[in-house]
């Protein structure tokens, strides 16, 4: 039996299958398998105050993906540490809180509240297209990024992973920044930006217009990402994008991610992430791979 | 638990313009425990296709399930493609169907169906579980040119007015125009949608029905539809406004419905 065992930013996963932020959600994802068996579970974006999310429709297929634009509806910080976290803590995973904000000020607020919970570690959310004005500002642009990272550093001894945008010219310029601020690792890759048009109405099928595209369409980007992003720094990489099975997982993990995220292939098949992580472990046998470490020897290219 | 399993489709018809019957095997012992007005998730076997396809229960058979679905793009077009043999995922019964708890009293209400086009199918089955409650149903079904179930109605035991757009069969007009139209002319001790009405429609049907059974004191429970992505709750693509008291709240179409109560959702004007 390989040993799947990983440590991520100084924190112990059983094994380095977790799930993306806005495709998991314990009480529902819960019905379809056990989510014990996950190698840490991420929540959807939290911000200071509650959001309403956008109008609907907020989903469209596309071409061996979808696009959202949810638009990060949530309780907010209070009533999440209150009703949310308790629950998500009962599980026998560490618990990755993923955070939200528009402007310093939002984020710095709910890293705050966070940062006085239970929270195992914090997923900074810099990369969401669906927010005006918000959260993707941040990862486009590495000065603004580094300021955002550098007054959460202050304000949280959490392990801190900065999610980036893939809707840049160079994606390595974000990673260097949050790298040189102190983050504690990157995720990456988030949605790509969007957008269908209904031919018999004429219009957009997103309410919002545009939207995040999600799923294996876009798995090339997130292997090509995360291989730039792991030459870039040394910090811990959990990749995701378009994974649906352990081999697409052992990919991400070849081109230099250090645990794997799964995210759209849990909304299209519920119980994927558990598949994913039988798969990949059957992957590793497969190949003699004894541990996680193993992945490394091969990055080489 | 839920769950996804492979089943086989056993029956795939036209039975009317762009709308398919299809009846899929469904495990025995799942297949007794759905409510009227749940639905199953269908995986398509196409990987461009990812989503599933989130289809009412139309009726619950023995070991098989019946869905009655309208061509409405590439994946119900795929769908209608599949022949008898074919082999199709599909998921444990989802979301929360319709509340029969009021019929389940000794004084048996009268009750009222109200269908607008592809709103009709996920009512026959609550047609067959209040017929067999002892519960008098008067069904008023709305198409836009050709009807199609509605003998299924009658069969089950339901009074069928019948109203379409363009006056083939029945009423000419809308099922509320029908509506109406009855309730001017009844007695008010007789009211003609009962006292309780379940409905699944167009939104500006349900928009309007719900107005109405305000005015007559009617109880109403909608079925809503809404552009879904997972179906079971985690990616909260399928949002509706619920009224609340002080306010309204964004509530999961797929998880927490499809079936509200109809004078607590918010319609869009």
């Amino acid at each position: 039996m390989p040993d799947l065992k990983v440590n991520i930013a100084g924190v112990k996963w059983k094994n380095p299958i977790t799930v993306c932020s806005g495709t998991f959600s314990a009480r529902d994802s819960g019905d379809f398998y056990d989510i014990d068996r996950l190698g840490a579970i991420v929540t959807k974006g939290v911000s200071a105050e509650p959001w309403e999310g956008n109008p609907t429709p907020r989903i469209a297929e596309t071409y061996g993906g979808m696009l959202n634009s949810v638009g990060l509806q949530n309780l907010g910080a209070d009533r999440f540490c209150k009703e949310e976290l308790p629950y998500l803590k009962q599980f026998d995973c560490p618990v990755i809180v993923n955070v939200a904000g528009k402007s310093i000020d939002e984020y710095c607020r709910a890293v705050e509240k966070l940062s006085a919970t239970e929270a195992d570690m914090l997923e900074i959310n810099i990369s969401c297209p669906n927010i005006k004005e918000g959260g993707l500002s941040f990862g486009t642009d590495p000065v603004t990024a580094a300021r955002l990272i550098r007054e959460l550093r202050r304000i949280t001894n959490k392990p801190m992973i900065i999610k980036l945008s893939p809707n840049v010219t160079d994606i390595t310029e974000i990673a260097r920044a949050a790298e040189g601020e102190g983050a504690d690792g990157i995720s990456l890759i988030n949605t790509l930006l969007g957008m269908r048009i209904d031919v018999r109405t004429k219009k957009p099928v997103l309410a919002m217009g545009m939207g995040g595209l999600s799923g294996p369409a876009i798995k090339p980007v997130a292997v090509q990402m995360i291989y730039r992003v792991r030459k870039a720094v040394r910090i811990p990489i959990i990749g995701m994008g378009g994974v649906m099975t352990g081999e697409d997982a052992a990919e991400l993990m070849l081109a230099g991610a250090d645990a794997v995220a799964v995210g759209t292939a849990g909304l299209v098949d519920p119980a994927a992430p558990v598949r994913i992580l039988e798969e990949f472990e059957k992957y590793m046998k497969e190949q003699g791979f004894k541990s996680i470490e193993d992945f490394k020897y091969y990055r080489d290219f | 638990m839920k769950e996804v399993f492979c089943t086989k489709v056993l029956k795939n018809e036209l039975i009317a313009k762009g709308i398919y019957s299809m009846i899929l095997e469904y495990h025995e012992e799942i297949a007794c425990r759905i409510i009227p007005g749940q639905f199953v998730n269908l995986y398509l076997n196409r990987k461009d296709l990812l989503l599933p396809r989130p289809l009412s229960i139309c009726r619950v058979l023995t070991e098989s399930i019946n869905i009655v679905y309208r061509i409405s793009g590439s994946g119900t077009k795929e769908l209608s493609c599949y022949l008898p043999g074919a082999l199709i995922r599909v998921s444990s019964p989802l979301g929360n169907g319709f509340d029969l708890s009021i019929c389940e009293k000794d004084v048996k209400p009268k009750a009222s169906i109200v269908g607008g086009g592809i709103g009709v199918p996920p009512l026959l089955e609550l047609t067959h579980r209040l017929v067999g409650m002892g519960v008098s149903v008067q069904a008023v079904l709305g198409f836009q040119d050709e009807p199609y179930l509605y003998e299924e109605f009658q069969k089950a035991g339901a009074a069928v007015r019948l109203a379409t757009d363009s006056g083939k069969t029945g009423f000419r007009g809308t099922v509320m125009d029908l509506i109406k139209d009855e309730t001017s002319v009844q007695e008010a001790e007789e009211r003609f949608l009962g006292e309780i009405c379940f409905a699944c429609g167009p939104s500006p049907m349900l928009s309007a029905l719900s107005g109405h059974c305000i005015k007559t004191g009617t109880l109403l429970q909608v079925s809503l539809e809404e552009r879904m992505g997972c179906g079971f709750g985690a990616c909260v693509g399928c949002v509706c406004k619920i009224k609340t008291s002080d306010g309204a709240i964004l509530k999961k179409v797929c998880k927490d419905g499809p079936v509200f109560p109809g004078n607590e959702v918010v319609f869009d004007a």
